[in-house]
């Protein structure tokens, strides 16, 4: 993964815990440095093996931990660095999930090693919505809660994630969220 | 439904084939790959328009829109806003702006009139940057961009290069953060070192210089074989701490990026003269080879090159025993705007390196590597920070040994060129003045070191090849060895052991060895003093301080005389005031030739017992005078006065110590040896008023009269104490010349 998760997860902590907490973490992560460069790729345990620690050195579940990423990813990192990106991406988060893999796409073209997830958005009646999640890589289906959680307060909509249903795939991770929104 | 390749029926459009179709369809085609349309009538009004553009432009609006006057063009240029002025740059890049409508186009104009239509067609996108640069905020969103436009994707990058160079500015905060932390660390480790250093040397020193007064004493024994080994451990001890300090503080030097001009002729003369001294005294010679004359200056780390070379040629000395040691420097490749590549050798005749043992040569603490070497210890860090600073200068090291013959070391270093406006690094020693005025073997035997090393260093400045003993006993062994290996004699008289009378007299009994010169080197140049010399069998006395024109009137009947030297030599004019103020002179003594002698026929004041009480001792005599420094910075260089003077100032709270405990204790034989060596001490380093009183201190207690007390000590305490503020005055002062 890119840099700018690992810098992401880094300030996450920081902000919340300071960085007493995070150079714990990094201890016990076993990552011998945290210069991250945003663009720079780096190797994907690199990331496992940080948000592990997080976990462990918060003693949560990894699933909680990731959960809390992904809001936080959507609420500070994207917010604060990519914020004309995101305006462009949708003004409310139904257009916003229809245009990802199109923002994808364009992130495809300068970040060559670039590995985007693929959301399928179905609009079904009476506000509910289902989101298809495919990925190359495994085990970021929490990650991707926290994303919904934290675009839905950006985009000031309330949003009830009925069920999280996992798919059969042959590679990587397929995860099916029904969500009703407000 | 573009492209190149020509249908039936195609309407041209720079260089694009567009296959004739219903115009609506091509409106629809076009809307299709750009959101930015617009038909433009041949009036240059704006009469169709995609529905982004139809929002910011309103066709039946107020009234009717000249495209091209509406929108203000920064591209293409020139560019008047008409229909003409526009036709002309088909093909070309518009970027257009207006400031009333926050909005902004790209595109290009494309001319269809063989559709039969008249005017102009522009074909676009929002122009992006513009707007985000101009506007509070962008109302556009990513289906206002046509997939193939790669604005969205430079908005995505300009994001993370932003990111990126936040991200290199706080790593370069820490860089430097950490370069404070790493300076502050280093600098606080300086001061811990120079302060172990102060506090180990000191006690150090004290227990070598009392193991050598022991020595004064007759040990016998396992005594004998106790106090020898004490001082040899003690002298080892001191070289490790010295040498281990040294190295520390040293490797500080490979992180600094310190970047000096220099001359390789210097840098090389300098190496040579730091190391002369220890193979002054080893009888080693040691000489320059390879190329002379670099015309260039270089510029490069000039602490690092001075330390590689310095740990070859004191290995070089250190592993030794006879031969010559050279070091050189030729020229191997060179690349005329940018520098030289430099090999630098350094060669001995000593013992030599076994093939197996050449391999672990530059490790760390690699010690005795061969049977030859492996009683002489070291710290075995000298070639593994030889290695290390070689890397760091960017070259590398070679070496080539045969036991029993010697070792070469070769270091091949590139050296860049300095800029001409460069000023040159000063040498950190004056490189003194090289006479080679004589030529031929000169034996030294004084049992003080620092008198040999001084001495021998005046001696070797005049050419000759000087050979140490330091003692009457050795001086004896060394020439029954070979005594054609001696072509004159200079000794100390008064040394413990066998005398330097005692010891004359031996030499001219061994066959071969009757007419080898002797001068006898002492403090009193008096007459009874040149009485014992003439029975000894010696051709004359030296007094000392040992100078120059004594020297050179010595030698000229007894060794080979490169005399192209003026006889009046650079120092005549201080050696002439000296003596007219001292009223003395040298003239010869008796038929044995040049005898040297500063005594008047009459005996002078100063070497006149004196009755310790006087009360005009030493009141008419300056507290310092700066001649001889100035001398011995001439004839010496002040790196190797430094280290006399710092051998000078450790050994004399010793000595003096000594001195006053034998006053106390009436000891008259030890006041007149320390007095003696503390009297020619003081006066060899201009400490005049305090030597003045030593000397007077020797000649009361010789006299056999009254001792002196020690009521007198605080007045020659208050002299050596001026004296030596002084002296250190004055060697800072040399330092900064």
């Amino acid at each position: 993964m890119y840099g700018v998760i690992n810098k992401s997860l880094r300030d996450m902590v920081v902000e919340q815990f300071g960085d007493g907490k995070w150079q714990e973490v990094l201890l016990r992560s076993g990552v011998p440095d945290d210069s991250f460069l945003a663009m720079q790729s780096y190797d994907d345990d690199i990331t496992y093996s940080l948000a592990q620690a997080c976990a462990d050195e918060m003693d949560i579940d990894l699933s909680d931990a990731l959960r809390a990423f992904g809001v936080h990813w959507v609420e500070n990192t994207v917010a604060r660095q990519y914020e004309s990106l995101l305006q462009a991406a949708g003004s409310d988060m139904l257009s916003f999930l229809r245009n990802l893999n199109n923002l994808h796409d364009r992130i495809s073209s300068t970040f060559l090693n670039y590995r985007p997830p693929n959301f399928r958005v179905h609009e079904g009646n009476e506000n509910n919505v289902e989101i298809l999640y495919l990925s190359e890589r495994i085990g970021l289906t929490p990650f991707v809660e926290g994303l919904l959680q934290g675009l839905a307060q950006r985009f000031n909509q309330s949003m009830e994630i009925l069920e999280i249903e996992p798919q059969a795939v042959n590679a990587g991770e397929k995860t099916l969220f029904k969500v009703r929104m407000g | 439904m573009l492209g190149k390749k020509r249908s039936s029926k195609c309407v041209w459009v720079r260089g694009w084939f567009f296959p004739v179709i219903k115009l609506d369809q091509f409106w629809d085609e076009l809307q299709g790959l750009f959101t930015v349309v617009g038909q433009i009538d041949s009036e240059g009004v704006l009469v169709r328009a995609s529905p982004l553009l139809a929002e910011k432009c309103p066709i039946d609006g107020a009234g009717p829109i000249k495209f091209f006057e509406h929108f203000k063009f920064k591209r293409p240029t020139p560019f008047d806003g008409s229909l003409v002025s526009a036709r002309g740059a088909i093909g070309e890049l518009f970027l257009g702006f207006s400031e009333d409508l926050g909005f902004a186009i790209r595109g290009q104009v494309m001319d269809y009139t063989e559709m039969g239509l008249d005017g102009l067609c522009f074909v676009g996108v929002p122009w992006l940057w513009w707007i985000e640069g101009n506007t509070a905020s962008s109302t556009l969103t990513m289906s206002d961009f046509p997939v193939h436009d790669v604005q969205m994707d430079q908005l995505f990058f300009m994001s993370t290069q932003q990111s990126m160079v936040e991200d290199l500015q706080a790593l370069n905060v820490q860089l430097k953060s950490a370069k404070q932390d790493v300076e502050r660390a280093n600098d606080a480790r300086q001061k811990y070192f120079h302060h172990v250093s102060h506090e180990m040397r000191t006690p150090l020193n004290g227990v070598i210089s009392a193991l050598s007064l022991m020595s004064d004493f007759k040990l016998e024994g396992k005594l004998l074989e106790y106090s020898e080994l004490a001082s040899k451990s003690a002298d080892r001890l001191l070289e490790v701490v010295n040498f281990t300090l040294e190295t520390a503080s040293l490797e500080s030097h490979v992180s600094q990026a310190e970047s000096s001009t220099f001359r390789l002729d210097d840098l090389i003369d300098e190496c040579l003269m730091l190391a002369r001294p220890r193979a002054l005294e080893k009888g080693l010679e040691l000489g320059r080879s390879g190329e002379r004359g670099f015309m260039k200056n270089y510029r490069g780390r000039l602490k690092l090159l001075r330390q590689v070379l310095g740990n070859l040629l004191s290995n070089a000395v250190k592993f030794s025993h006879s031969g010559a040691i050279t070091l050189g420097a030729s020229m191997l490749d060179s690349n005329d705007s940018q520098g030289d590549m430099i090999e630098f050798f350094v060669s001995d005749q000593g013992p030599g390196i076994p093939a197996d043992a050449i391999e672990k040569l530059f490790e760390p603490f690699a010690t005795g590597l061969s049977a030859a070497t492996e009683h002489m210890q070291g710290t075995g860090l000298g070639l593994s920070i030889v290695e290390r600073f070689v890397e760091a200068l960017g070259g590398e090291v070679i070496v080539e040994s045969s036991v029993g013959e010697g070792t070469i070391f070769c270091l091949k270093i590139p050296l860049s060129f300095a800029p001409k406006d460069a000023v040159l690094e000063s040498t950190r020693v004056a490189i003194p003045q090289q006479i080679d005025e004589f030529s031929g073997a000169v034996l030294l035997v004084d049992d003080n070191q620092f008198k040999r090393q001084l001495n021998g260093k005046v001696l070797e400045s005049m050419g000759c090849n000087v050979a140490i003993a330091d003692s009457g006993e050795k001086a004896v062994a060394l020439i029954e060895s070979n005594p054609k290996a001696v072509d004159l004699v200079i000794m100390t008289v008064e040394m413990s052991g066998l005398s330097g009378f005692d010891a004359a007299q031996r030499i001219l009994d061994i066959p071969g060895a009757e007419n080898i010169p002797m001068f006898g080197l002492t403090a009193h140049c008096g007459s009874s003093e040149r009485l014992k010399a003439e029975h000894a069998g010696m051709t004359g006395v030296l007094g000392e301080p040992l100078l120059v024109d004594d020297l050179r009137n010595a030698f000229l009947p007894h060794l080979p005389s490169n005399s192209t030297v003026s006889e009046t030599g650079p120092t005549q004019h201080l050696v002439d005031k000296r003596r007219a103020d001292a009223g003395t002179g040298s003239e010869p003594l008796s038929n044995h030739g040049a005898m040297v002698d500063r005594e008047d026929p009459n005996m002078s004041e100063n070497d006149k017992p004196l009755a310790f009480g006087d009360d005009n001792m030493a009141q008419d005599v300056v507290a310092f005078d700066r001649e001889p420094i100035d001398r011995l910075v001439r004839e010496v260089g002040i790196v190797v006065l430094d280290t006399l003077v710092d051998k000078f100032l450790g050994e004399s709270t010793d000595r003096w110590e000594s001195l006053r405990k034998a006053m106390a204790d009436e000891e008259k034989n030890i006041i007149i040896r320390e007095a003696h060596t503390l009297g020619s001490a003081c006066l060899t380093f201009g400490l005049a008023a305090a030597g003045g009183s030593f000397r007077k201190v020797e000649a009361s207690a010789l006299a056999g009269g009254v001792l002196p007390v020690a009521d007198q000590l605080p007045a020659i305490s208050e002299q050596l104490g001026l004296g030596i503020r002084e002296l250190k005055h004055l060697l800072s002062e040399q330092r900064l010349k």
